[in-house]
């Protein structure tokens, strides 16, 4: 089994020692006295430190592998989408980043120090923000109280306090609220509120749990805006969801779990240039046979269907540079061309691929 | 429609928030002014009625009615007349009346009020997910349960408080000193609290019965602090429940009408007998500063108790309700104060063997809690025999050039680690940790017995040790039964497994009673030994009978222990296998 690197360097106490005579921290059985912490996950270059790791995961439950052995780096600014059908996995191993769940097997890394469920670290927990599925609210509270509730929970100055609250229901398009008791709100206000919840802290790593699902349309794309928000802000964001279109619009890095498992993590660019299928569909006011024929010409055409007499299907393996050049190459062979259209496979498409594939195998 | 406090209370709830963010979550949640009016309205109602029901008693005109609070009275001319033709009345009585009904209701208001409140709302917060967020706060887990406990009752204290002046004031006019209403005071309060520590850990254990456990606590509590209203002082270890009551505390106070049982309502405690109670041989109910420091210092122990267990359980939901190490110390603390009320007087020592039984039966009682508080959910113990499966390869860490060296230490590190994880690993089989406790008890026991023979001469100490050790084994037996049905993948086991240790107590020695197998006298008497009450056979039974016995539990002990370890080891096995065969299959599955 190969380790991932960060761990080339581990203590001999506190570490089980796999089959292969490398050594992974198997969790809940160390005491403090026993941790000899590992070496920190290392930067990427020219994209520093990752603000979260997470080495060598595994959870087991009843017998039954939850989470499988997974690494996983979350860089500062990142989004991550992570998508999976349900039972994958996904809300097990969010739980165990934020600190709901211990891990059997392996270690998280936030900022660059090791985070432990059961060792109380304050300044870890403060990095952290978790909005899962269906989270309850208080009813007994306003929304202002609500999130005083939580600003004094997680320390926050007397002096800052106001202004965190203020800014922060603004961001949520709550401010008109602020007086209104928390069963008042409407589910997507709600869903608004407790991620303002979750960010009221300021924590470097916002960790979102199908954050959109059960949300009429508005309300998604609401709660859409308020994500790039803080994208650009700087937030790393990792969230799991259903709506791949939605993920597909404001993450940067996509991960795909079954069965426990990390099948897939890339950028997005990557996982569509590299599993993505593409279709240009060219029409032509002359003949639909030398279109054909220009077409044969160019290295990137796999192959052509034939839509009408002047109307052709194409697959295509480029990129949109190359789709740019046979576009090029036709007005230069003379084709009268009255269409040509572009488009490739989206996220759905590509998990669902990706998903028969693994399932075959 | 919510309701704004006062500018000026608002900012010494930002106080109050500043030092304790839950604390103030609570009070916001609850202190609305319609919930005040009502709570007001609610005391003061009471206090009312309470007044009204004595003054209605008071005698009038009419000489020969309602007597009890005159001045003076003769059953041929009645209640004597003052100056001014009215009866002359006893008002210092009645005004103790009035303090007796009301620090009546304060007790059952605040202690059961209080208790149903807090496991109310600890068990919502817990079934509806929010208490993992409080978890995952940086705020400690003490300060998040101490702002439950001042803050989710505040409509109750708030209630009581308006009470106060009323119980005050009558107290002082019925005589009793004020040193002593507010000594009651503070046994209330330390009571109180004990009682919800032990309320909040319940309802974290009990989140299985979907909120019934509120309803649980404060029925048992209810009984609890009704039996304690309702004792007869019997020399045994029953008494200590006299400590649970503060309305008790009272007693030592030569106050008018205190002898009279029908002065306290519905109390039938023997107040009298009370003055007669001892703890190893001290008189602790005939001095009032020992009555007092007795019933705070058994209230805040046994609450520090219920604390700690409730912390470690609020942290970290997977544990045992009960750590292996906690529970030596509440066991030797319960088997000392059992004990202790068990040899209050040296005479209550004529026969050791019969004296501690009472002992017995209440730490039977305890270990048979302790078997399922110590018992590892299931994760807890795979994980557990996991990580026991895997220790040879940290053992054989190299330590010596010499190999047989190196093998033997192996072996020993391995043997101590296993002790330690047995003595206190929550998720090893808590057979072992029951073995201690038992020994402890042992110990207080033997303890008990050499401090009545220092005193007087006790009859039978070696049957009444051995009859500890039978019953001991049998304890033993059923944890480990009690482990092994825990183990098996069965989806009521916890009903099976109380079923079967019933069956093994109880069940066993009713099935040889109903057979005819008398302990005293019959052929077969001898298998009065392996059941958990074997003193009545000790005197009967010969050596070989006896030694039979001892080899027949520790065949059944070792069997069941080897039988267990086999299985954790396996269990670990392919625990660790499994985990592994995931790790490996993962670079299959890559792209």
């Amino acid at each position: 089994m190969n380790l991932p690197y960060g761990l080339s360097e581990i203590g001999e106490r506190g570490f089980e020692i796999m089959e292969d005579g490398s050594e992974a921290l198997i969790s809940g059985f160390m005491t403090s006295q026993d941790w000899q912490p590992a070496a920190m996950p290392s930067a990427l270059p020219g994209v520093g430190n990752p603000a979260l790791s997470v080495r060598n995961i595994t959870k087991r439950f009843q017998r039954k592998t939850v989470v499988n052995d997974i690494d996983l780096d979350l860089f500062p600014g990142e989004v991550y989408g992570l998508i999976g059908p349900n039972g994958a996995g996904k809300t097990t191993l969010m739980s165990m980043m934020v600190g709901a769940e211990m891990p059997t097997l392996g270690e998280i890394w936030i900022e660059g120090q090791l985070f432990r469920q059961d060792q109380n670290s304050p300044q870890l927990q403060r990095c952290i923000g978790f909005l899962p599925d269906d989270y309850p609210l208080y009813d007994d509270l306003t929304v202002w109280q609500y999130l005083e509730y939580f600003a004094r929970l997680y320390g926050i100055s007397p002096g800052l306090r106001h202004r965190r609250i203020y800014d922060i229901l603004e961001l949520v398009q709550l401010s008109s609220k602020h007086h209104s008791r928390t069963t008042e709100l409407s589910r997507g206000m709600k869903q608004r509120l407790g991620l303002a919840r979750a960010i009221i802290h300021q924590p470097s790593v916002l960790v979102l749990d199908e954050p959109v699902s059960g949300l009429d349309p508005v309300a998604r794309m609401e709660f859409r805006d308020i994500i790039k928000a803080l994208q650009q802000s700087g937030m790393t964001i990792l969230i799991s969801s259903h709506v791949l279109s939605d993920l597909a619009d404001f993450c940067s890095t996509i991960g795909i779990m079954e069965l426990g498992y990390l099948v897939e993590s890339a950028p997005l660019n990557e996982l569509y240039n590299r599993l993505s299928r593409r279709q240009i569909f060219i029409a032509t006011l002359g003949e639909g046979p030398a279109l054909a024929q220009a077409l044969d010409a160019h290295a990137c055409v796999v192959s052509q269907t034939r839509v009408s007499d002047r109307e052709i299907c194409v697959e295509f393996a480029g990129d949109e540079a190359a789709a740019g050049e046979l576009l090029r190459s036709l007005i230069a062979a003379g084709i009268p061309l009255c269409q040509f259209n572009h488009t490739r496979e989206d996220l759905e498409t590509i998990f669902l691929k990706h998903l028969d594939h693994k399932q075959v195998s | 429609m919510s309701y704004k406090l006062p500018q000026l209370s608002e900012m010494a709830f930002d106080r109050v928030g500043h030092h304790n963010p839950q604390l103030l979550r609570e009070w916001q949640g609850r202190l609305r002014w319609r919930n005040l009016l009502l709570t007001f309205s609610l005391s003061f109602g009471i206090q009312g009625l309470l007044l009204l029901k004595r003054l209605a008693q008071l005698p009038s005109s009419r000489l020969f009615i309602n007597t009890q609070y005159c001045l003076q009275y003769d059953p041929h001319q009645g209640c004597q007349l003052g100056a001014d033709q009215q009866p002359l009345i006893d008002w210092p009585l009645v005004w103790a009346d009035v303090f007796r009904d009301l620090s009546f209701v304060l007790v059952w208001v605040l202690i059961i009020g209080g208790i149903f409140l807090l496991a109310a709302d600890l068990s919502k917060e817990n079934r509806r997910g929010t208490l993992n967020f409080l978890r995952m706060s940086p705020l400690r887990g003490r300060r998040i349960l101490l702002g439950k406990l001042l803050g989710v009752p505040i409509l109750l204290y708030l209630g009581i408080a308006a009470m106060l002046p009323l119980h005050l004031a009558t107290g002082l006019m019925g005589s009793y000193p004020v040193g002593i209403v507010l000594a009651f005071y503070g046994v209330l309060g330390a009571i109180a609290l004990c009682f919800y520590s032990a309320a909040l850990w319940f309802a974290l254990l009990a989140e299985g019965l979907q909120g019934f456990q509120t309803w649980l606590i404060s029925g048992l509590s209810a009984g609890l602090l009704l039996l304690s209203w309702q004792l007869w002082h019997f020399n045994l270890s029953g008494d200590w429940f006299y400590l649970f009551n503060p309305l008790h505390i009272l007693a030592d106070w030569e106050v008018k009408g205190w002898g009279q049982q029908s002065a306290w309502p519905f109390i039938g405690s023997d107040l009298n007998g009370f003055r007669q109670l001892g703890w190893f041989f001290m008189p602790v109910g005939s001095h009032r500063g020992w009555v007092l420091a007795f019933a705070l210092a058994n209230a805040l122990l046994l609450g520090l108790w219920f604390w700690v267990a409730l912390e470690r359980k609020f942290q970290t939901p997977a544990n045992t309700a009960l750590g292996k190490q906690q529970s030596y110390g509440l066991t030797l603390c319960l088997s000392l104060i059992i004990m202790g009320f068990e040899t209050q007087h040296p005479f209550n020592l004529p026969s050791a063997l019969d004296t501690v039984f009472s002992y017995r039966i209440s730490m039977v009682i305890w270990a048979v809690l302790l078997m399922f508080l110590l018992l590892p959910s299931k994760q807890l113990l795979l994980d557990w025999a996991r990580y026991r499966h895997h220790q040879p390869h940290r053992a054989s860490q190299p330590t010596s050039r010499n190999p047989s060296r190196k093998q033997a230490q192996s072996s020993s590190r391995r043997q101590q680690s296993l002790i330690v994880d047995l003595l206190c690993h929550d998720g090893s089989p808590p057979a072992f940790a029951l073995a201690i406790n038992l020994g402890i008890i042992a110990g207080v026991f033997l303890l008990g017995i050499g401090l009545s023979a220092l005193i007087s001469p006790v009859t039978d100490p070696v049957d009444a040790v051995m009859a500890w050790g039978f019953c001991a084994a049998v304890l033993l037996i059923c944890s480990l039964v009690v482990q092994w049905i825990a183990l098996a993948n069965l989806l009521h086991w916890r009903w099976l497994a109380s079923g079967a240790v019933a069956a093994i107590i109880v069940g066993w020695p009713l099935v040889l009673s109903l057979t005819g197998i008398d302990p005293y006298r019959g052929a077969m008497g001898y298998l009065w030994l392996t059941t958990a009450f074997p003193q009545a056979v000790l005197d009967m039974a010969n050596g070989s009978e006896i030694f039979l016995a001892i080899a027949a539990h520790l065949v059944l002990i070792s069997g069941l222990s080897l039988g267990l370890g086999r299985r954790c080891q396996i269990l670990g096995q392919s625990e660790w296998k499994a985990l592994m065969d995931q790790g490996s299959r993962r670079e299959y599955l890559r792209p």
